[in-house]
């Protein structure tokens, strides 16, 4: 069963797809070991169920935008006329992996992963909501074995309401 | 039978509901809900009452008709609408000079003030509008109009 957190979640997800995961100069080209070459696009996925460190690691290398809920935050409760109402600031971590921090010769570095996620994000209004997206902050969340994360928080406003 | 007042915030409301702009987003209150789906809408109360005068048997009073238009986004097309209809609609409920179903002897504007707020889930502008209401009654009876 889909939940207003998850179709928000969606949404954040499709919008970032939407113009960095087709991004030629953001595929990275993979050598195997047969020495054929995979092109391999940045991946836009929810946070994975079990994040092993390996798990990280493989996002890392690919280049990876990871989006979860965080929790919300409440208004007061207002009352008018038989409605009642409740606004909803609804946080989501934008998380950006990547093994370089700087751009290579193929595949994105983290920083303009960060820039270029940011910037999809501002002011984007997801159906069900009553205003634009906010970048609230970005900030260095760990390094593992090379693999850089970074996070993006963004907030969303919606409303609870309920009529009488 | 109520106070004049409240027959006047009654009929006040009676005749601002279904106005172009606002439509059925009327609310017989200072507070408008704040949702995108009750914009436009129109906020009517009643403030301060005072004395301006009257008889040995009888008082004038004035009180305050405080009208919210409430509008998604920052706004002075539609708040300037609902500004011109709301004041045809009060004006055309006369008869004889006396308004409000001729319970008051006199409707005077006052003032009106648009602020655009951003501290709000939904951005909205409010034009806040003051009339005011004049009528007369009996002293001892403030349910009677005269």
């Amino acid at each position: 069963m889909s939940s207003f957190i998850t179709d928000i979640e969606e949404s954040i997800k499709a919008r970032l797809g939407a113009e960095i995961t087709d991004v030629p100069r953001l595929v990275k080209i993979m050598r195997k070991p047969d020495n054929s070459t995979v092109e391999v696009p940045v991946r836009i996925e929810s946070y994975p169920r079990n994040p092993s460190e390996q798990v990280l690691i493989t996002l890392a290398t690919s280049g990876a935008i990871v989006v979860r809920y965080t929790g919300s935050k409440y208004s007061a409760k207002r009352e008018v006329c038989g409605i009642t109402v409740q606004d909803r600031t609804m946080v989501y971590e934008v998380l950006v992996f990547s093994d370089s921090l700087q751009a290579r010769d193929t595949g994105a570095g983290i920083y303009e992963l960060l820039d270029l996620a940011g910037l999809r994000l501002i002011g984007y209004n997801p159906e069900g909501c009553v205003d634009g997206i906010e970048l609230i902050q970005d900030d260095y969340v760990e390094e593992r074995k090379g693999s850089w994360t970074y996070g993006i928080l963004v907030s969303v406003k919606t409303q609870i309401e309920k009529v009488a | 039978m109520d106070h004049v007042q409240t027959q006047i915030l009654d009929r006040a409301v009676s005749i601002l509901t279904g106005l172009d702009t606002t439509g059925g987003n009327v609310f017989r209150s200072r507070l408008h809900p704040l949702t995108p789906k009750t914009m436009p809408g129109l906020c009517i109360a009643l403030g301060a009452e005072g004395s301006i005068g009257g008889t040995l048997d009888g008082t004038s009073k004035a009180v305050k008709l405080l009208l919210g238009v409430v509008v998604e986004g920052d706004d002075h097309v539609v708040t300037g609408s609902a500004l011109a209809e709301i004041e045809a609609a009060l004006y055309a409920d006369n008869a004889e000079g006396r308004f409000f179903d001729s319970l008051a002897f006199n409707l005077v504007f006052v003032s009106d003030d648009r602020q655009y707020v951003t501290t709000t889930a939904v951005k909205h502008t409010r034009l806040d509008v003051v009339y005011r209401v004049e009528y007369q009654t009996q002293d001892g009876d403030a349910e009677t109009a005269c």
